[in-house]
This record gives C-alpha cells, sequence and structure tokens, in this order.
C-alpha cells in the first residue's frame, strides 16, 4: 500500500468529485423537493451538521493513526466483521454507481444520443474505468485532482453567468415548507454528504495522517459550497414547483445561460465536462471498491475483483426499468441506504473501537504520539 | 497506444490465458560465427609473434582493407625489439604515425643508441667510488622517452584494446611485454559544427551538436565552466561496441538519478545500438507510450542549461542529439528561445503553444463532435453557413475530414523525402492546387480545409518533435471518438489521455510534475519567471543543491 500514498488536493478531490456528480444529477431537485425554497438554508444547516458528524469521526479516529475503518471494524470484531463490513461498504459502493451511472446514462440519451442504447451508454462508462483502474489507484486519483478544477469552474460560470437572470423573491418563503421541514425532516438531507465513508476508507493512504481533519473539513465545506450555489441557481431561476420536476436541474439551468452571439446554447460545452465528471465518478468508486475487496482477498495483482464489480455496477445498472424506479432508488433506497450505512452502522463500528481503546488504555498513548 | 496495452492486459489477465511468445521466423544454426575462445576475455602476450597471430585472426587481417599492421624493429637504447602497430585506416592521423610513433622508435639516433647504464648518485669513499644505477626498463623507456605523444595508456586486456583500436587509437605491441601501448591518435573526416538545423533560434547560440562524442562533450565543457561537470564514457553493444557519455555536474544532479542512469546504460545486452532515438527506447521506462519520456535536443546550450539544473545528458557516438532526462510534458513546450527573450515575450509564446496543443489534439474531433451531434452550439447563422458549403458534398463529414488529414499528413510525409528544393514545391501544389482542386471539385468542403489548415499550422508551433508525432496520431483517434459519440467520445480521450499522462513517469518523476503531484510550482512551472526570480531549481529533480541564486540576486541596487 505504500505506493498507493495521496497527497491533500488528491484526498479533498476524491470526496469532492462523487459530491458533485450528485449534485449534476437529481441532489438539487431532492433537495428542494423536500424543503422548497429553504432550500439554501437547508444546505447550509447540513453542511454545519456534516462538519460535527465528521468531527465527531475524526474524533473516534484518533487512536487509529493510519488506519482505515476497515481496520478498525477487524480490532472490534477480528476478521469476520471485517469482511461483513467490507461487503456491505462494496454493496453499497456498486449500487450507488450504478444507479447515478443509470441516471447520468439516461440524460445523455435524453439530450442527444437517442440512438444508442443506456446499456451500451453505461458498459462504455464501466468499461473506460476498468481501464483507468488498470493504471493504478495512484493514477486514478491524480485525474480526478486535474478533472475537478474544470468542474468547479463550470458550477461557478453557472452562477455567475446567471447572476443577472435570478429572482431574489423564489428564496422567500425563508422557511419553505416550515421549519419542521426545513430543519427536523430536512436532517435526512444530510444524505448529500454520504460520501464522507470515501474519508473513512481513504484515511490508510494519506501521505501524512495528521492531514486527516483538514482534508475531512476542506473536503466537507467545500462541497456545501459547491450545493450551496447548485441550489441556489436552480432555486433562483426556475420556481421550486417546475425545478423539482427536470431530472437534469443542473442540465435544465445550463440551458438558460446566453453567452454573446457567437455561441447559440452552450450548455453542450458543460455536457463534455459533465462526462468527464462521471468518468471520474466511476473509476473512483470502482477504485475504491477494488480497494476493499483487494484488503480482504488478498489479489491485487488479479483482474477479476474489478471485473466482478464493473458487472456489478452494470447488473445495477439493468434493474430499474423506468424512470420512476430510478428516482425511488436514487431518492429512496440511496437516502436511507446512506444514512443507516454511513451514518449509522460506520458511527457503530468507530464508538465500539474507540471504547475498546480506551477500555485497554490505549487512548491517551497513541493520541499523544 | 498504452491505452490498447492497458485494455490487451486487463483482458488476458482476465481470463488467465498468457499469450505465448510466438516467433514464426524459422530456426537457423548460425554458420560463421566467432570462436567463442576469441570472445573470451584474454590478456596480451608478452610473446610479440602470440600477439600478432591473435591480431591478425582476430581482425581478420587478411581480408580487412582497412586494418593496417607494420611490423618493425625497435631500437631502444642499442638495443632492438621486435614490435608492430595495428591501427583502422581512416579513423587515425597517418602523419602522427609516421613522426610520433615509427620515427622515434625506428630511427637509430646517438641518445638513443647510448648504452651506458643511467647513474641516479654517485658517492666516492676512500676513493672508492659508489654509483646508483638505474636499471634499464625497456617499459619505462619506451613510456617516457620513446612516445612523444599526450595521451598513451598501457593496456594488458586484448578486450580493451580492441575496443580502442575500433575507435581510432594505435596500438603498439612490443615483444617481452605483456601489454600494449594504446595510444590516442584519432582523426577522422567529421562534420564540423553548425546551426541547429531543427531547433533555430534567433537570439540563442548558433552551435549544434554533431555526430563526434568528443566533439559534443567539448562543446558541453566549454559552456560548462565547472570542474564537477562529469563526462562518465559507458560503452553499449556486444557486436558494435559504441561509447555514450553520461553527463551531469556532480554537486547538483541527484545521485540516484545518476546512478538509475548508468544502471539502465550498463544493463542493456543488446548486440548493437545504431542511434540515440533506438536508444531512448531501451532506457525509457514505458516504451509502449507514444509520449516521449526523454528530451532530445541538437542544441548545446539547451543541454548545458538543463545540466545545470541538475538533470543528466546522454550523448551517443554518431547521433547528433543529445538525450536530457528527466522531463516532464511541459519540457516539450519549452524552446531555448524563451531563456533568451524577456520572460514576457516569452511567456505569451508558451501560452500560444499550450493553444496550439489543444488545437493540435482536438479541433477536428470538435468540429465532427459539434457539427454531427452538438449544433445547438453554433449561431443559426453558421450552422447554414457549414451546411450550405456541404450541399454538394457526396461524403460523410466523417470521411470528407479522415480524408483531408490523410492528404495533410501525405504531403508533409513526401515534403520530408524528396529532395530539398523539391519539398517547398510539394508544398504549394499539395497544399494550394489540391485544396482548392478538391474544393471546386465538391470533395471537400471549404470551411473543412481550414480547420485542416489552422490544425496543420497550430502543429508546427508544437516545437518537439517527438510530442508533435504523439499528437498527430491522438488527433485521429479523437477524430474518430468524436464522429462516433460526440462530447462523449471526446470525453473518453481526454479521460484515457488524462489518465496516461498521470501514470507516465520518466526516471523516476511524474510526467505531469509540477501540477500533479502537486508541488512548488513558483519556481519551476510552465510560465516563465523573470531571470531574478528563478531562484530555485526544480523539486521535482530534488537536486543537491536547490537554490540557484539568492532571493536578492541584483545585489546592485543595494547601496548599502
Amino acid at each position: 500500500m505504500s505506493n498507493n500514498k495521496i497527497g491533500f488536493v488528491e484526498s479533498v478531490s476524491l470526496t469532492l468529485i462523487v459530491i458533485i456528480s450528485h449534485i449534476l444529477l437529481n441532489l438539487p431537485n431532492e433537495i428542494l423537493g423536500s424543503t422548497a425554497s429553504s432550500g439554501p438554508l437547508n444546505v447550509i444547516y447540513i453542511s454545519v451538521l456534516a462538519v460535527f458528524v465528521f468531527l465527531i469521526f475524526n474524533k473516534l479516529f484518533s487512536p487509529f493513526k493510519g488506519k482505515d475503518i476497515l481496520d478498525v471494524a477487524e480490532f472490534v470484531g477480528g476478521n469476520i466483521l471485517r469482511k461483513i463490513v467490507s461487503i456491505i461498504y462494496t454493496l453499497y459502493i456498486i449500487f450507488i454507481a450504478g444507479i447515478l451511472l443509470l441516471n447520468f446514462a439516461n440524460t445523455l440519451k435524453t439530450i442527444y444520443l437517442q440512438d444508442m442504447p443506456t446499456e451500451l451508454i453505461c458498459l462504455v462508462f464501466i468499461l473506460i474505468a476498468l481501464i483507468a483502474n488498470q493504471f493504478g489507484f495512484k493514477s486514478v486519483t491524480r485525474t480526478n485532482a486535474i478533472i475537478l478544477p474544470f468542474i468547479i469552474v463550470a458550477i461557478l460560470i453557472i452562477f455567475f453567468a446567471l447572476f443577472a437572470r435570478f429572482v431574489p423573491e423564489r428564496f422567500f418563503p425563508l422557511l419553505g415548507y416550515g421549519a419542521n421541514n426545513t430543519f427536523v425532516l430536512g436532517l435526512t438531507n444530510i444524505f448529500a454528504f454520504g460520501e464522507i465513508l470515501l474519508l473513512f476508507l481513504m484515511r490508510s493512504n494519506y501521505n501524512d495522517p495528521k492531514d486527516s481533519k483538514k482534508i475531512g473539513l476542506t473536503s466537507i465545506i467545500f462541497s456545501g459550497i459547491l450545493l450551496f450555489l447548485s441550489i441556489t441557481s436552480l432555486l433562483l431561476i426556475f420556481p421550486f414547483a417546475t425545478g423539482g420536476e427536470g431530472i437534469l436541474s443542473i442540465y435544465m439551468i445550463t440551458r438558460s445561460i446566453q453567452f454573446g452571439t457567437f455561441f447559440q446554447r452552450v450548455d453542450a460545452f458543460f455536457i463534455l465536462i459533465w462526462v468527464l465528471t462521471f468518468f471520474s465518478y466511476i473509476s473512483v468508486l470502482l477504485a475504491f471498491a477494488l480497494k476493499i475487496t483487494n484488503k480482504n482477498t488478498k489479489t491485487e495483482k488479479s483482474n477479476v475483483p474489478a471485473f466482478l464489480i464493473g458487472l456489478g455496477i452494470f447488473i445495477v445498472t439493468l434493474i430499474p426499468q423506468n424512470i420512476a424506479q430510478i428516482r425511488f432508488a436514487e431518492n429512496v433506497i440511496y437516502k436511507y441506504s446512506c444514512l443507516i450505512i454511513v451514518f449509522g452502522m460506520s458511527f457503530v463500528i468507530m464508538l465500539l473501537g474507540y471504547l475498546k481503546k480506551r477500555k485497554k488504555g490505549l487512548v491517551n498513548i497513541e493520541t499523544k504520539e | 497506444m498504452k491505452f490498447i496495452k492497458k485494455l490487451k492486459e486487463f483482458f488476458n489477465n482476465l481470463m488467465q490465458n498468457q499469450e505465448s511468445y510466438d516467433f514464426t521466423i524459422s530456426h537457423e544454426t548460425p554458420s560463421e560465427t566467432q570462436p567463442e575462445d576469441l570472445l573470451k576475455k584474454q590478456n596480451i602476450y608478452p610473446s610479440v609473434d602470440v600477439n600478432l597471430d591473435y591480431i591478425k585472426s582476430r581482425y581478420n587481417v587478411l581480408i580487412n582493407s582497412d586494418i593496417k599492421l607494420r611490423e618493425f624493429i625497435l631500437n631502444a637504447r642499442g638495443k632492438q625489439f621486435k614490435a608492430f602497430i595495428i591501427y583502422i585506416d581512416g579513423l587515425v592521423d597517418t602523419s602522427s604515425i609516421n613522426d610520433f610513433i615509427l620515427n622515434p622508435l625506428m630511427i637509430k639516433s646517438y641518445s638513443n643508441q647510448n648504452n651506458e647504464p643511467q647513474v641516479v648518485s654517485e658517492a666516492i669513499t676512500n676513493n672508492i667510488s659508489v654509483r646508483k644505477i638505474k636499471r634499464f626498463n625497456i617499459t619505462d623507456y619506451i613510456y617516457e622517452c620513446l612516445l612523444p605523444q599526450n595521451s598513451v595508456k598501457k593496456v594488458s586486456s586484448f578486450d580493451e584494446l580492441v575496443q580502442n583500436v575500433n575507435s581510432g587509437n594505435c596500438a603498439l605491441f612490443v615483444d617481452t611485454i605483456n601489454f600494449a601501448f594504446d595510444i590516442d591518435i584519432k582523426k577522422f573526416a567529421q562534420r564540423s559544427i553548425s546551426e541547429p538545423k531543427n531547433e533555430p533560434s534567433v537570439r540563442g547560440s548558433q552551435e549544434a551538436f554533431v555526430e563526434n562524442l568528443r566533439t559534443n562533450t567539448s562543446l558541453i565543457r566549454k559552456n560548462i565552466n565547472n570542474e564537477n561537470l562529469i563526462i562518465e564514457n559507458i560503452t553499449i553493444g556486444k557486436t558494435n561496441k559504441n561509447n555514450c557519455a553520461v553527463c551531469y555536474i556532480k554537486d547538483i544532479a541527484n545521485s540516484s538519478l545518476v546512478s538509475e542512469a548508468k544502471y539502465r546504460l550498463n544493463n542493456l545486452d543488446v548486440d548493437y545500438v545504431l542511434s540515440s532515438s533506438e536508444l531512448i527506447q531501451l532506457i525509457c521506462d514505458d516504451p509502449e507510450t507514444t509520449l516521449p519520456e526523454i528530451l532530445t535536443t541538437e542544441r548545446a546550450d539547451k543541454a548545458c542549461s538543463n545540466l545545470l539544473q541538475g538533470r543528466v545528458v546522454i550523448i551517443y557516438n554518431g547521433s547528433p542529439y543529445a538525450l536530457i532526462l528527466p522531463v516532464t510534458l511541459f519540457d516539450f513546450f519549452t524552446s531555448q528561445e524563451d531563456i533568451n527573450l524577456n520572460y514576457h515575450f516569452s511567456n505569451l509564446l508558451k501560452v500560444l503553444r499550450a493553444i496550439a496543443f489543444f488545437i493540435t489534439l482536438l479541433l477536428p474531433g470538435l468540429y465532427l463532435a459539434i457539427t454531427i451531434y452538438h449544433r445547438e452550439l453554433l449561431p443559426i447563422e453558421l450552422l447554414y453557413s457549414i451546411v450550405a458549403s456541404r450541399v454538394n458534398v457526396p461524403f460523410p463529414i466523417v470521411v470528407e475530414i479522415l480524408m483531408m488529414e490523410l492528404s495533410f499528413e501525405l504531403i508533409r510525409e513526401a515534403g520530408l523525402r524528396v529532395p530539398s528544393p523539391l519539398g517547398s514545391t510539394v508544398g504549394i501544389v499539395g497544399a494550394l492546387v489540391l485544396g482548392e482542386a478538391a474544393v471546386s471539385a465538391n470533395i471537400v468542403s471549404p470551411i473543412l480545409i481550414i480547420i485542416v489548415a489552422i490544425t496543420a499550422i497550430s502543429s508546427f508551433a508544437i516545437p518537439d518533435f517527438s510530442l508533435g508525432f504523439h499528437l498527430r496520431i491522438s488527433r485521429f483517434a479523437y477524430t474518430i471518438l468524436g464522429a462516433l459519440c460526440g462530447f462523449l467520445g471526446i470525453g473518453i480521450g481526454i479521460f484515457i489521455h488524462l489518465i496516461t499522462l498521470c501514470s507516465l513517469k520518466s526516471f523516476g518523476v511524474p510526467y505531469l510534475s509540477p501540477y500533479m503531484p502537486k508541488s512548488n510550482v513558483r519556481n519551476n512551472g510552465y510560465m516563465l519567471r523573470p531571470v531574478w526570480k528563478r531562484e530555485k531549481r526544480s523539486d521535482f529533480l530534488n537536486a543537491k543543491r536547490t537554490t540557484v541564486q539568492d532571493k536578492i540576486s541584483m545585489k546592485w541596487r543595494n547601496k548599502d
């Protein structure tokens, strides 16, 4: 693993790319759908909460320097628990990769690839991700870190290009469907930050384990800002009632951008950026699923696990039969599985690990180290 | 290419079906090979006759026309010894052989005939004279008195001697001595130092490397006035033993980098290496990729500036190009002209080159993607004009663009291969006449000519020849991908390209340094800083001395 060490920029990029991929698809719609005009407020709220959650996790990780959550699971429940946790995480990653990929493939098909079967589009993405992973984890993380600035710039361009067309009145009523929906029911929107799971999985790959807190906080804060900009753009351009209808939320608002007279519509340029984002997204998730599997099976030199994971993602893309099922999988299954697995199961494992260390009297010693 | 290799590797490993190496030329026993005992390491014999027979056999003197053997009687202090010299005609200075080897050894001069013992010291005690006499030693006498040459070595191994004779030295064998004198009297016809033809510079030095190794190393020595400049010779090849020089500055270049370069050169099990391009393929990290991994230059000043940065330069005998390593992608965008200009101008040129890079790589693919799949990008008027220009063209747009790209590549190749006076004619006929005729005949649309022409002009703005080749190949891939699935295809290309770039290393240095992985770009980024702010050497080189100049280099500004 020593040659898979990654730096600060690469680590932050890994988390951001996954969250941005969600933003590009249905996440802003989903949040606006449940909170209405209080979407931006809800994003600030869940971002602050996500920071707190991360700080709690970070505290629980403090006796496990240079270890990831799988190592902690092994410490808590031995090899068996590690294997069970690994399988759950792998299946979770395969599921979210498949669902989001299918959603994006449908988007591409709707926009301009009408003659190409969705399955083929998904297959292309999976194949490219498999090839990318042949070049190694480091290459995937570095490529991801190169692509990320372009995506961030694209989101900023969208925000500022549409600034003149914003209707500030759409911020009101400030609490949208009410305080309960914004702050109590809206709490579940913290699933938007579900990809902090990657932060727990890549802790053993940091060049400097001391950076873990900085990496986590930077990732969450940046994600929060990007999510806020996207939701604000969407809310202030379309009334939330209609904005929530489209499945291509960010794409829809890019169609409203007018740029001089040379380009009729610039949204196609954004498609190129989104395509790169999704190549990166699938590659990153595949890399993580592979990292988990390799750690368990010690099959680092074989391509079979990569192929099986790719096949798994492809099978997931074949399951939903229509758009409604995709949206159900994304908005309900994904949301609650994320809350249970990332924020529930991971927390329990970490808490048990921390308590076990404390019981053995190792917490203070290792924290000081 | 790397992508295809990885794809192949992936499926091979997946199915656990490792393909065996399949070489189909029929087996043939070599009929005439050198006897094995001759190839063994053999030391020189004390008997001159035995040495003579050995040399005659090894050099095939009876059938080799340019191998010259001259037997003679050597006179030394009144004694006579049987001796012979061997050299290769055309590689040596024959007048030096006559005047400074044969003449002193053969002529019976008075001093040489004096057989009296040399008195070192003399003491007289009680009328008894005690003299300390230096015993006559033929070896020392020849070396010290009879060979008025500046470079003479005593060599006891035939292998080493033969190698030196092959490179233009003369070997002297004398009876009773179990080694030979290796005398450096090289002189052969060679091209004189001329202007760089492929890397011209308006304000830079006008000296280019030539085919001779020693001339090239002297050009470097002349430009770098530092005793820490090391030029080590390494022999490459078993059949054709050719020399290459590994140059570095001892107190700047990273030791492990130097060791790695020497390790790779010393571990080449090849019969021969004909050119520096072959050598590049043998020592680079990933020979499968089309991306260049070692920088080549014919400019002595460029080689020197890279040495001063802490890089290693390899000069191969017979090649007018020096190899510079390690490199990053951004080094291929750098021209030596950059450091000869004000940094504002240099940076403008660098930006232009970066734009040219993207145009060369992506323009035809983007044109196809936009006109086939993403027409909404174009204003209606422009779209109409494109459609109108294509009304009479019978081919699909992808065929049209591939046809024009292929024609352009043909014109370029033909222009290079024909004699130089005809080159411009081919260009004019190809570009103007053919292009105009193709448009008039409605084979291609006029706008496509513009696209191909802009792409071609941009490709000439890339300073490095090898990178240009990579772009030419990649451009075809992007064109096909753009035609197949628009921006999705272009995205596939860019992603694979990026991941290839991220995985590539040149002698341990990541190819996208200093940007990925991120290191200090202040002093060694793509853009050039003012000369007084270039304080540090590149981080990724891990040079022994990181500082190039003080923070305030212009001390004259400080009046205190």
